[in-house]
């Protein structure tokens, strides 16, 4: 069967609207209730609370420390604020990050993590984190394994891409299948 | 700025897809301008549909190494291969560049190295997916490929096409830097 694809001419942040306006319209098209949404500083959560409203939201923000020490980079009013509105947000260890970045950054060694990432990566830096606050979104319990639902992921900031899966645990991820992609960016090169 | 494109998606993934992949291809490569096709084949089925359908392209037909099935084996019959390179269609037979030393170290101590590791996280989009980067790398290290040029890169499960996107390759040793510009085609994978 044949579906839209929308590729963006740069990765970037200024592609987060329109990302979650293909996001509403393809739920909708496949009844899609969850939708898993990365956000760094909240203004990325801010615009999918607006854009997804009437779906069921979940935030995944960096794990505290990724910055700087004991930093978390999402700001508690935000948090509050969404979860007044109904809305979770999470905070856990970053899937491919973890003990792999420890690695990397002690013994300048890259393994797992590192290499599943940068492998992912050559769909863009979007589709490592979609695939990523997927497994951690179904390890912190905040979605289920046996829904099928919208996962986006972005680059640095924001989001341009998003796919259809079903979660799995990170302990499984090797059984992870990418249904769709709805959008990304191209690389024109 | 964002452009609206088509993707496919099938029900299953395997041979059955063969006939409507390349035909997605041909008609995205003659869109795009692409006159390159890499195309993987292990016994000359995929190659000889692709030469029907991709006329006026460029192909490059992959094999599996030889040896892949059983020692010495080369399942790609030689009279085809011949046949192909008699009508200026290379193909290549070459170690696999997610397999090799990794799957060594995976056969004999049951570890996972880095080939199967990257080869696993590709699958996570389809076995056709990992066939899709893998042999574009391997066409660019045996020098029958452009450095810089769009192709179209087409993978499957086991037999046939399932799969394919367009990718400028790159050599195996910047696979980092490799990335994937559109995907035309894949299987689903509903549960």
């Amino acid at each position: 069967m044949a579906e839209g694809i929308s590729y963006f001419s740069e990765a970037g942040p200024q592609n987060t609207g329109a990302v979650l306006r293909i996001v509403a319209t393809r739920a909708r098209e496949l009844g899609i209730r969850r939708v898993l949404v990365p956000s760094t500083t909240g203004a990325t959560a801010l615009a999918a609370a607006e854009a997804l409203a009437g779906l069921d939201l979940v935030v995944m923000t960096h794990e505290t420390g990724f910055a700087r020490n004991g930093e978390q980079e999402f700001p508690i009013e935000t948090r509050r604020a969404l979860e007044a509105r109904g809305i979770a947000v999470h905070t856990v260890t970053h899937a491919f990050g973890g003990l792999s970045r420890a690695m990397r950054d002690k013994f300048n060694t890259h393994v797992i993590g590192d290499i599943v990432a940068n492998t992912l990566r050559v769909f863009g830096q979007g589709m490592k984190v979609a695939a990523e606050i997927t497994l951690m979104a179904a390890d912190c319990g905040a979605v289920r394994t046996d829904e099928t639902l919208i996962a986006t992921g972005g680059t640095d900031h924001g989001l341009d891409t998003a796919i259809v899966c079903r979660p799995v645990n990170a302990q499984r991820f090797f059984d992870l299948k990418v249904q769709e992609i709805l959008c990304k960016p191209h690389f024109q090169g | 700025m964002s452009v609206e494109s088509r993707i496919v998606y099938f029900d299953k993934p395997g041979w059955r897809c063969t006939d409507e992949v390349l035909a997605i291809c041909k008609r995205r490569a003659d869109e795009l301008g692409i006159r390159t096709a890499v195309v993987p084949s292990v016994t000359g089925y995929t190659a000889l549909k692709a030469l029907e359908v991709l006329q006026g392209m460029r192909l490059v037909v992959v094999t599996a190494h030889t040896g892949y099935a059983r020692a010495d084996l080369q399942s790609f019959p030689e009279a085809r291969r011949r046949e192909l390179t008699a009508r200026g269609v290379p193909v290549l037979t070459a170690p696999h560049v997610f397999g090799g030393l990794s799957y060594a170290m995976r056969d004999m101590y049951g570890t996972a190295m880095l080939g199967v590791d990257m080869g696993n996280a590709l699958r996570t989009l389809g076995q056709g997916m990992k066939v899709v980067i893998e042999c574009p790398m391997a066409a660019m290290d045996a020098g029958l490929l452009a450095w810089g040029e769009e192709v179209v890169s087409m993978g499957g499960t086991n037999r046939g096409v399932d799969t394919a996107v367009t990718l400028r390759p790159v050599h195996v040793r910047d696979f980092f830097s490799l990335r994937v510009n559109e995907i035309l085609c894949k299987p689903r994978f509903d549960p």
